[in-house]
């Protein structure tokens, strides 16, 4: 089993929307794959049909005293999804406290899962940073759009993981001339692969899809299965 | 059933055509210019423009440095 998060560098860089469509294209090249819900604002089940209304979840089960196994969904042989579930912001903070109280929780949960699958990907909030520690194993990514945010807040937070650029336009100057800059700067650490803007990954969303699903032949979906080989091959080591 | 070639000959061309592409390696050593460093010059004449274009991204570039400082001037 192998692990791999995903987080935005900052809020609103399309995390949620990539991991469901890299999660997908996996489960396509054949893979069992979990896909762990880590924010608050509990959005990816909506790329997998789960009602807006749906408030069950591994967190909300948590502050229940539930069993959190129960409230996967398995959406296809071989692809399940674990929501957040819906929290308010005072349950939230709670829920942030046990992870602060309890850090070995999500490296644990992978050890008794990785029989079952042979992936889980974990999308990862901007706040409340307990929500993050999902153990150092995992395959990290840091998801960036090409503009000048990212590249201050990249430079004042640096993580140093792998590097995505999402929703790229070759149109723009600034975007062209950002990634120039950036892969003078960060040299391997920078995907070679980039992830274009296209407006199937909005229209994916309004249709409770993953990209690839829904649009199986645009630019961004064949992208995505891209990103998924790319990530089979680090698994094998073979880059 | 086709007969494949033999491996030595498959090594041979991939020598051959690595050996080729690597002008600058044989140059270098042609001339005998083990100290010469290669400066992909237009590579860094975009950058320079790109950093002119934008001032903020020229003002992170000061702070944080990452061309030679003649590029930057």
């Amino acid at each position: 089993m192998r692990a791999l998060s995903l987080k935005g560098v900052r809020g609103g860089v399309g995390n949620s929307s990539l991991l469901a469509g890299v999660g997908y294209a996996l489960h396509r090249l054949g893979e069992r794959v979990l896909l762990v819900d880590m924010c608050p604002e509990n959005v990816l089940g909506l790329h997998f049909n789960l009602a807006v209304e749906e408030r069950c979840g591994w967190a909300r089960a948590m502050l229940d005293g539930q069993n959190w196994q129960g409230h996967a969904w398995e959406l296809d042989s071989g692809l399940c999804l674990l929501p957040y579930g819906c929290l308010n912001s005072d349950e939230q903070e709670q829920m942030a406290h046990r992870l602060r109280q309890s850090p070995e929780l999500w490296p644990r949960r992978q050890q008794s899962l990785g029989g079952y699958f042979d992936w889980i990907l974990f999308d990862l909030p901007q706040r409340l940073p307990e929500h993050a520690e999902i153990g150092a194993g995992a395959l990290q990514i840091q998801v960036l759009e090409a503009d000048v945010a990212c590249q201050v807040l990249l430079q004042r937070h640096d993580a140093n993981n792998i590097l995505l650029v999402n929703r790229f336009d070759p149109g723009s100057q600034l975007q062209s001339d950002l990634l120039l800059l950036w892969r003078k700067r960060y040299g391997t650490r920078l995907l070679p692969l980039t992830v274009h803007y296209d407006e199937a990954m909005r229209e994916a969303l309004a249709h409770k899809q993953p990209v690839g699903s829904y649009a199986e032949n645009s630019l961004v979906a064949r992208e995505l299965i891209s990103l998924a080989t790319w990530c089979l091959a680090q698994s094998r080591g073979n880059l | 059933m086709v007969a494949l070639p033999s491996a030595v000959k498959v090594n041979e061309k991939a020598l051959s055509r690595a050996a080729a592409v690597d002008d600058i390696a044989r140059l270098k050593e042609e001339m005998k210019l083990a100290e010469f460093t290669y400066i992909d010059v237009t590579a860094q004449r975009e950058l320079k423009n790109a950093l002119r274009r934008w001032p903020l991204l020229a003002e992170i570039e000061q702070a944080m440095p990452l061309l030679e400082p003649q590029v930057i001037a």
